[in-house]
């Protein structure tokens, strides 16, 4: 097993070579999704879509199915025992043989320049068919010859080939060994190939499908090896296929869902591939399975966190470095004696502006001799906390303006309002603002600005590692005080912040938006009263319904709303925004929540945690994209 | 364990603190890995950053250090044994191929752009058996040439650009087997590298010499020696010479075209006569080496210059500013057999030097 300075730089399950590195640096929770819809009895003989941004693990997914991750894992079973019994539950392999072929088809390769050809649209359909079917067929004796240990082409000839259907969609005689299905599957793709090289859209010579009929002659049945059959059972994994053009994604997804037989077919892709209404949360009715890794991870948050924390110190393992975890050196809280003078500093402060707030009242006397005593029983970072929750308790009061007499305010009234949930976390949050002191830090951190994407933790945590190794290089301490790990976040997200131009589109749009709204939640946060407790970092679209001479379409059925449709569903398919279901007002009405990705929260200075939002109107949020 | 060694010391030379560290090392490791560890003429035991570890210590003060590491960074250029073979392969469709069917053009009267009708004509065939592949150096790489392009064959091709009698008549004989009448009628000399291109066409007390010179001099001259070499061509009208390297600077070129047009003219003969290179190194390279300031003061210190290495070899050259390689020329150039001394010679001082060298190297001409 080849292994490396820095891991966290390996990204793609593709770029993995080896598949028992691989088996080793896979974390097996999110077999748990698979697991559940096993259990539901909707897994297999089905349709599933796999749905995520980039770097949520789709491929990786697919790719533990395939043949040699599953030999690798099945000759290592004893170091893999839990990951074995999963896949053993699922039926996908037994202690004696591999009973699932898992064949992996990417969806990458020249689909999308038929399209361009000068064809009817019924021929345009009939050549990606026909070169689906081929593919599918390579794909599936390819990974036989993986699953049997066979050499191409030689093992070909060992496989016998047994279609029973009476139906033959060969339209040839029927091949029947590993050879000839080979030979007629690659006659077809090299026509295809020949006609879309040529100058002139020369078709003449290629074999055109009607079906995709792939799925139907490649059952386990009509393979046989010395006349056994070899696997029980066929999944077909079609990867990425938002490369499809949106008419052959549309055919392709129309065609399995009226013609569905017996397969069982996953398809993965990313969520650009839907159209934005679509990504809006408008979806007809799918009669087919979904997992949402994002969404998945999304209601599991402690079990995300942990499989995290698994993945970095496996990866840590696998460095040259001698460094043998990765979270241990992950430094979690402050040296609060570092920081003593700030926070001595953010309580002067506090004091004056408290002094001027209240020097015309009694009101407030014996909760700021409350705070006098306090001074000398705790330390400097409880004292600032303390100050602030004080501060902002009494700019809610002051804000209410309401006629009251000046009785002075009881100091057990105080300790009620300070053990408040909403006031404890905005006065970390605004005492760690003011003092300058680290806020994004810890392995908690790290998951959290993850946003339940393995990509976007591996991009944060590569640089922490990288910096660990130097630190042990130069003979430094090896783990990270937390204004070390701030500070290579703060990197990290202003290069990602820098790079989206470059990888989005409506990218003007989407960063006006962004920058808009993300000044937006942070001026509406750090207010001296905290009115959203937390702070805010997503936002609800509301319809505007008063003030309309007649009844709109909804707005992401208004075609006034493009911009905003297509800078929402851009934000979407790029994680950038997340959206959440989420219940309040009147009725418990459900609300689609859209929270700025975490790592957008750290360029903005927001708070991390979900449920501080603000409700806005299609209008107002257009204006951010146009002013 | 011993890589690990190393980086710590080149962290310490550099003073680098962890941040540096992380910034630096990922960069080093790529193109050590990439490219810099293949150099051939590094010791037993020793790689690039062992040897950037020792070159960077000899720069007493860190400012001159970071000077002299963000010169590596900036403006190094290695040429690897990959890149100087795919150069080598290339060269045939870019150089020569153009040249030949330009040829069959003017013979058969056609536009030059009707490429399939020339390259399928008997013309071009017969064209391309007479031309003949010379090696000027053992750099020249004219086995690689050659496998480049199947229909040149062994008998039209030669690592030298001295030629024996015996050797020009077998030639003549085997063109004749293969069906062709007469004599070579275009010669292609080709090395691999110039910097300066004084070695292969000079002005010494106002005598010409070099290897192009010579061997120009053999076919037009009048020594009876070399009759076999008119044996050999057939140098009246449409004969060519074309020089060819894969990698060249643009004033090296510049100086070879000149030197052979006054040449051609004194003997007043007719020929066609052209240099070109696969890969041109601008002359842009060598003036932003120049034109890095800060790493030129620290060359023209005294004991960053080893006065040994100006013989009389190296003497031949300008030798007005000695430290910026032979003939001023400059160079941050590295080949991975081995540096050229048109390169600054920090970057090459030879292991048993005063000073030391990033990429040591093994000197062809020495004064004994």
């Amino acid at each position: 097993m080849s292994r490396l300075r820095n891991p966290f730089v390996m990204r793609n399950a593709e770029k993995i070579e080896s598949s028992e590195q691989f088996i080793s640096l896979y974390d097996i929770t999110i077999l748990e999704a698979i697991t559940q819809k096993f259990d539901e009895g909707k897994l297999w003989e089905n349709i599933v879509y796999i749905h995520s941004s980039p770097g949520a693990g789709k491929t990786s997914l697919l790719r533990v199915f395939e043949p040699l991750s599953l030999k690798a894992l099945r000759g290592s079973r004893s170091n893999y025992k839990a990951f074995f019994s999963k896949l053993e539950h699922l039926n996908v392999l037994t202690n004696e043989r591999i009973e699932l072929l898992g064949v992996s088809l990417q969806c990458t390769r020249n689909y999308e320049m038929l399209e361009e050809l000068n064809v009817s649209e019924a021929h345009k359909k009939r050549y990606f068919f026909s070169l689906l079917n081929a593919r599918i067929v390579i794909a599936t004796l390819r990974s036989i010859l993986q699953l049997e240990n066979l050499r191409f082409p030689e093992g070909l000839d060992d496989i016998s080939y047994e279609y029973k259907d009476e139906s033959n969609f060969f339209l040839q005689e029927c091949p029947k060994n590993g050879k000839e299905l080979f030979d007629w599957a690659s006659s077809i793709e090299r026509g295809v190939y020949k006609a879309i090289d040529s100058f002139l859209p020369n078709m003449e010579n290629v074999q055109g499908h009607d079906e995709l009929f792939a799925f139907s002659v490649l059952q386990p049945e009509y393979f046989l090896i010395n006349g056994k059959t070899i696997f029980n059972r066929v999944l077909f994994m079609l990867d990425d296929t938002h490369k499809l053009t949106p008419t052959q994604r549309t055919k392709l997804e129309t065609y399995i869902r009226e013609r569905r037989g017996n397969n069982s077919i996953w398809i993965s892709e990313r969520l650009e591939a839907l159209a934005p209404k679509e990504n809006l949360g408008t979806t007809y009715e799918r009669d087919f399975l979904e997992i949402n890794l994002e969404s998945y991870w999304h209601e599991k948050q402690k079990k995300f966190k942990d499989s995290l924390i698994r993945i970095a110190d496996s990866r840590a393992n696998l460095s040259t470095e001698g460094l043998n975890s990765f979270s241990d050196y992950i430094e979690t809280n402050i040296d609060e004696d570092d920081f003593k003078e700030d926070f001595i500093g953010v309580v002067s402060s506090i004091q004056e502006r408290l002094n001027a707030v209240t020097k015309h009242t009694s009101k407030y006397d014996e909760w700021l001799e409350y705070l006098v005593q306090k001074e000398k029983e705790i330390s400097p970072l409880d004292l600032a906390h303390l100050y602030k929750k004080v501060e902002i308790i009494i700019n809610r009061l002051v804000k209410k303006d309401q006629l009251s007499l000046d009785f002075p305010l009881t100091v057990d009234e105080l300790k009620v309002k300070l053990e408040s949930s909403d006031v404890i976390p905005a006065a970390k949050l605004f005492v760690s603002h003011e003092a300058n002191i680290p806020f994004y830090h810890g392995i908690n951190m790290l998951a959290d600005l993850s946003s339940y994407n393995y990509d976007q933790f591996l991009s944060f945590s590569s640089d922490l590692f990288e910096e660990m190794i130097s630190n042990k290089l130069i003979g430094q301490q090896i783990s990270l005080s937390p204004s070390r790990q701030e500070k290579i976040i703060l990197k990290v997200v202003e290069k990602r912040w820098n790079d989206l131009p470059k990888q989005i589109p409506y990218a003007k749009e989407v960063i006006k938006f962004l920058s808009e709204f993300g000044n937006y939640a942070s001026q509406q946060t750090y207010q001296g009263n905290a009115p959203y407790g937390a702070g805010i970092n997503g936002f609800t679209i509301k319809e505007k319904t008063s003030g309309k001479l007649f009844i709109e379409n909804k707005w992401h059925e208004n075609e006034i709303y493009e911009t905003l449709i297509n800078v929402i569903s851009t934000c979407i398919s790029y994680n950038l925004l997340e959206v959440r279901k989420t219940k309040q007002g009147e009725k418990d009405r459900e609300w689609s929540v859209y929270y700025l990705n975490r790592w957008l929260c750290v360029k903005f200075n927001l708070p991390v945690s979900y449920g501080g939002f603000r409700h806005k109107n299609a209008d107002e949020l257009t204006k951010w994209i146009l002013k | 364990m011993r890589t690990f060694l190393t980086e710590r010391l080149l962290a310490k030379v550099m003073h680098w603190s962890s941040e540096e560290t992380s910034q630096e090392r990922p960069l080093l490791q790529a193109l050590a890995g990439f490219k810099y560890d293949e150099y051939q003429q590094f010791s037993p035991g020793i790689r690039f950053i062992e040897s950037l570890a020792k070159w960077l210590q000899q720069f007493k003060t860190i400012e001159d250090r970071k000077i002299a590491y963000n010169f590596i960074k900036r403006h190094l250029i290695f040429i690897s044994n990959d890149q100087m073979a795919h150069l080598v392969n290339i060269t045939f469709t870019d150089k020569i191929n153009p040249i030949l069917i330009e040829k069959v053009a003017v013979q058969k009267e056609v536009k030059p752009f009707h490429i399939n009708l020339i390259i399928r004509s008997p013309e071009y065939k017969e064209m391309l058996r007479k031309s003949l592949f010379i090696g000027l150096s053992d750099g020249a790489r004219i086995d690689l040439l050659r496998r480049s392009k199947p229909a040149i064959s062994n008998e039209q091709v030669f690592p030298s650009y001295h030629i024996s009698t015996k050797k020009a008549a077998d030639m003549i004989e085997e063109l004749s087997k293969s069906g062709y009448q007469g004599k070579f009628n275009s010669v292609f000399l080709v090395d691999d590298f110039t910097a300066s291109g004084k070695s292969y066409f000079r002005l010494e007390e106002n005598v010409f010499t070099g290897k192009i010179h010579k061997f120009l001099q053999d076919l037009f001259g009048s020594d009876e020696s070399q009759k076999h070499l008119k044996d050999l061509f057939d140098i009246s009208d449409g004969f060519t010479v074309n020089v060819i390297f894969y990698l060249a600077t643009e004033s090296a070129i510049n100086t070879i075209r000149k030197a052979i047009k006054v040449f051609i003219d004194t003997l007043g003969i007719k020929v066609s006569c052209d240099v070109q290179a696969v890969q041109l190194i601008e002359q842009k390279i060598s003036d932003d080496v120049k034109g890095d300031k800060a790493f030129i003061k620290i060359i023209n210190k005294s004991e960053h210059f080893d006065i040994s290495i100006v013989d009389s070899h190296y003497e031949k050259g300008d030798i007005s500013e000695p430290q910026l390689g032979f003939n001023g020329c400059a160079l941050p150039l590295v080949l991975s057999h081995n540096t050229p001394n048109n390169s600054l010679p920090i970057l090459w001082f030879a292991e048993d030097s005063t000073c030391v060298g990033l990429f040591p190297r093994v000197t062809r001409h020495k004064d004994e």
